[in-house]
């Protein structure tokens, strides 16, 4: 296998350990595997790259520990429904099945939505602050040709001072699983770490300055090769060399975006991202999808927020068997993402088939390499 | 699906007789053993006389201290429901489901037979006597219709495989250290555990050589200086002082860390097959998703399977098979709904007239919708019927959310753990794995 770039990433290494002074945080333009890539010291002004490696994703929700923005509590899971539902688990001990089977005929829950109630109310999130971007463009919320009416929250942190868009939130920021310890948030996180399917490159060429910068190039590819924690395990080796897996081009994204303040924001575009979680895979299919991150010298963390099609979420985590630790209720879920749903409505029905949200991810700076050869896309390490 | 030809299996088995346990050769030199080996795309598999593959169960060892029947008579009545706190109560559907061994009837002896070589003879808790392999009770799967099928052992993957332990009885084979056999496309070839690889010969190669092709450098495999040749492998000088393994008179060697052959396969490198890989149908296609190579229909459609495995009491006993004409149709309820819902989400790949059974691929006859009472059966014998295409025995869907060629939303869809849809992966084609 061609390792091209080695020297670099070791120096730094070498650099982000304080190792060697003097060197600046940017990396070369793209390594590609013929060796084509310029040295540090004769780039031109323009031509730096920022190579990065999702390391986390997780829902962005508004969590407190007294669960302020929960007053009703978290939303009760399967079982509680299954024992709310008169008659229910008299049936299921006469003809059998598991709590899984609270249908009228033993239909699970998640893949009946429609035909299975939920006794027990749905808990939403409630708070005027959250995480998200402006995806819509509006200050209120407004119905547009686009979007259907939807509240909006005050951006916090990166976002801070703009009303911004995540019903989502709405829908699982209550839920147990997806918050900050949940079974489906962890676990996802987790796999976006330690699984190849879910390794997302990203790529932002042309840069001047981290700091400030009006115009970069920014592309986002699937991954191939492995993230390696450091021995504490709490941060990744950075300036690790990262294959784009060539054999899926259709996770090539292309947008254009700027740094201001040391924070990389993207041009919305439409996106597909492959998805990895508990053995459901599936493409992860937005619109609008934006980028809000603040780079590090060794990493990079932040907001990837943009229009979910709903209905795409809601399989990709309600098509394998129920685990009662998530405490979800799926077809309060399955309203909930319907109710909420504020992005790009049907144009015979008017209901929206897409939903804001944000996620909060971070990164590892990565050198990203272009294999020129198919060995090269898919040799092993 | 085609039947394996005994007599070139035969002849297969023979070329690796020698690598075979002392008893086992001689067994089956005599003829005296109640079972013989056929090397076959699943490996080397045990069959009965009447060619029919034979199967074990895993942890079912009749001579270990603590041994129980897990492939008992006696059908999986009761689940637990730990999660619930509801109390054990039966599963769902349980009126329907049969025991395991109505699913692999053992393989009983006569009542006159006397264990032989590696094969023993344990009586059953019904009073039955059954052949055993080096101690594993033999049964046979009533999803295998004729010779040369292996049907009873696919299971799918992912959650519909939970608790499934049923699999391919297979004759001990010895390999020198570090190779094993793999499952591919291509078939059953030569795998080299150290780097996980398939291991390759050059059909050019007519005497030891450091091989270099195209940029790409093959490394010998290696043999200890003790290493002496046995059947089909022999040792070769591999220059400085080295040996080298060769299998059936070519020399072995490890290719560049790479998956992709198209690059060498130029320059006469080729796979070790032990035993070729099935071919397909025509309609029948191949296509890479997420998970990695899936069969799909003629549109590129991935293509799914329903397995259905009910698990046994206490997961002392094995799970048993659900998803056959007659099995609850409960369970399938539990996936998708009525038989109205599931026939339109999961939609049977339609054989036509002409349509021929190729390889791994048959078609099978079954009922669409896939069932019309809910408390009834899968399959029923009086609802419409069509002739679909079926991987081992399975009969093959398409998922109505996946818009294009690739799509595999609809694997891993599950009601119930051990029982939902898997994607027909292609075998050795993952793509899930971490370089």
């Amino acid at each position: 296998m061609v390792r091209l770039g080695q020297n670099r990433r070791e120096a730094r290494l070498l650099a982000s350990l304080g190792l060697v002074a003097g060197l600046g945080a940017l990396v070369p333009a793209a390594s590609s595997a013929d060796g084509s890539a310029k040295s540090a010291s004769t780039s031109s002004p323009g031509s730096q790259t920022i190579g990065l490696a999702i390391t986390s994703w997780r829902w962005a929700l508004m969590e407190t520990p007294d669960l302020k923005e929960c007053p009703n509590g978290l939303q009760p899971g399967e079982v509680a429904q299954l024992k709310a539902t008169p008659g229910a688990v008299e049936r299921i001990r006469a003809e059998g099945g598991t709590f899984e089977q609270r249908g009228p005929n033993g239909e699970s829950p998640q893949h009946s939505p429609d035909l299975v109630k939920d006794p027990l109310p749905f808990r939403e999130l409630v708070s005027k602050a959250g995480f998200g971007a402006n995806l819509d463009g509006t200050p209120d919320g407004r119905a547009t040709a686009r979007t259907c009416k939807h509240d909006k929250f005050a951006g916090v942190d990166l976002t801070q001072g703009e009303q911004v868009d995540n019903q989502t939130a709405r829908v699982l920021g209550c839920v147990q699983g997806f918050r900050t310890g949940g079974q489906t948030a962890e676990f996802y996180s987790n796999e976006v770490a330690n699984f190849v399917v879910n390794r997302h490159l990203i790529e932002v060429t042309g840069v001047d300055s981290e700091v400030n910068d009006p115009a970069v190039e920014v592309r986002i590819y699937k991954g191939y090769d492995r993230v390696v924690r450091t021995a504490d395990g709490n941060r990744f080796v950075p300036f690790l060399s990262q294959r784009i897996d060539t054999r899926y081009p259709q996770y090539n994204l292309k947008t254009k975006g700027r740094i201001v303040n040391g924070v990389l924001i993207t041009d919305p575009i439409s996106a597909v991202f492959p998805h990895s979680s508990e053995r459901q895979y599936a493409d992860r299919d937005m619109k609008d999808m934006t980028l809000r991150l603040k780079l590090g010298p060794e990493s990079a963390d932040g907001i990837l927020a943009g229009y979910d099609n709903w209905k795409r979420q809601y399989e990709l985590h309600s098509k394998r068997v129920v685990a009662e630790l998530d405490k979800m209720s799926h077809p309060s879920i399955w309203h909930a993402y319907k109710r909420y749903a504020d992005g790009y409505p049907d144009p015979k029905t008017g209901q929206c088939n897409y939903i804001s949200a944000a996620y909060k991810i971070t990164a590892v700076r990565s050198i990203i390499v272009h294999p020129a050869k198919p060995s090269q896309r898919i040799a092993r390490n | 699906m085609k039947a394996l030809p005994l007599n070139r299996a035969a002849a297969v088995g023979a070329l690796i007789l020698a690598c075979l346990s002392p008893a086992a050769a001689r067994d089956a030199e005599t003829g005296t053993a109640p079972a013989h080996m056929v090397m076959t795309f699943d490996g080397p598999v045990l069959v009965n006389p009447a060619g029919m593959a034979l199967y074990t169960v895993a942890n079912e060892d009749s001579a270990a201290y603590h041994f129980t029947w897990r492939c008992t008579n006696v059908a999986p009545v009761r689940v637990r429901d730990a999660q619930s706190e509801t109390g054990d109560r039966p599963h769902i559907g349980y009126k329907l489901l049969k025991s395991c061994a109505a699913k692999f009837p053992p393989y009983l002896a006569d009542a006159n037979a006397k264990p032989v070589g590696d094969y023993t003879i344990v009586t059953r808790p019904e009073g039955s006597r059954q052949w055993a392999y080096r101690n594993y009770p033999l049964y046979t799967s009533i999803r295998d219709h004729k010779p040369g099928e292996r049907n009873g052992s696919y299971n799918g993957s992912g959650y519909s495989a939970r608790g499934f332990g049923m699999r391919l009885a297979v004759q001990a084979v010895r390999l020198p250290v570090g190779f094993k056999f793999s499952r591919r496309n291509e078939g059953l070839v030569l795998h080299w555990t150290a780097t996980e690889t398939p291991l390759y010969t050059n059909r050019n190669a007519s005497r030891v050589q450091l091989a270099s092709a195209g940029g790409l450098s093959f490394d010998p495999v290696l043999a200890p200086a003790v290493a002496s040749a046995s059947g089909d492998w022999s040792i070769v000088e591999a220059g400085a002082g080295q040996k080298q393994y060769a299998f059936r008179g070519k020399p072995l060697y490890i290719a560049p860390l790479t998956i992709d052959e198209t690059e060498f396969k130029a320059a006469g490198w080729e796979m070790v097959v032990v035993s070729k890989g099935p071919a397909l149908p025509s309609a029948i296609g191949k296509q890479l998703s997420l998970i990695g190579e899936v069969y799909t229909n003629r549109n590129g459609m991935t293509l799914y399977a329903y397995n259905c495995n009910a698990s046994g009491s206490g997961r002392v006993t094995v799970a048993v098979s659900c998803d056959a004409a007659g099995d609850p149709a409960a369970w399938m309820v539990a996936v998708c709904g009525d038989g109205k819902e599931c026939a339109k989400r999961w939609r049977p790949y339609i054989a036509a007239a002409n349509a021929k059974p190729e390889g791994e691929f048959s078609i099978v006859d079954i009922t669409y919708p896939m069932f019309t009472d809910m408390r009834g059966a899968l399959y029923p014998a009086d609802a419409p019927r069509v002739k679909v295409w079926a991987y081992r025995d399975r009969p093959l869907f398409t998922y109505h959310t996946d818009e294009k060629p690739g799509d595999i939303y609809g694997h891993n869809v599950s009601g119930l753990w051990g029982s939902g849809f898997a994607a027909v992966e292609v075998p050795g084609m993952s793509a899930i794995f971490q370089p």
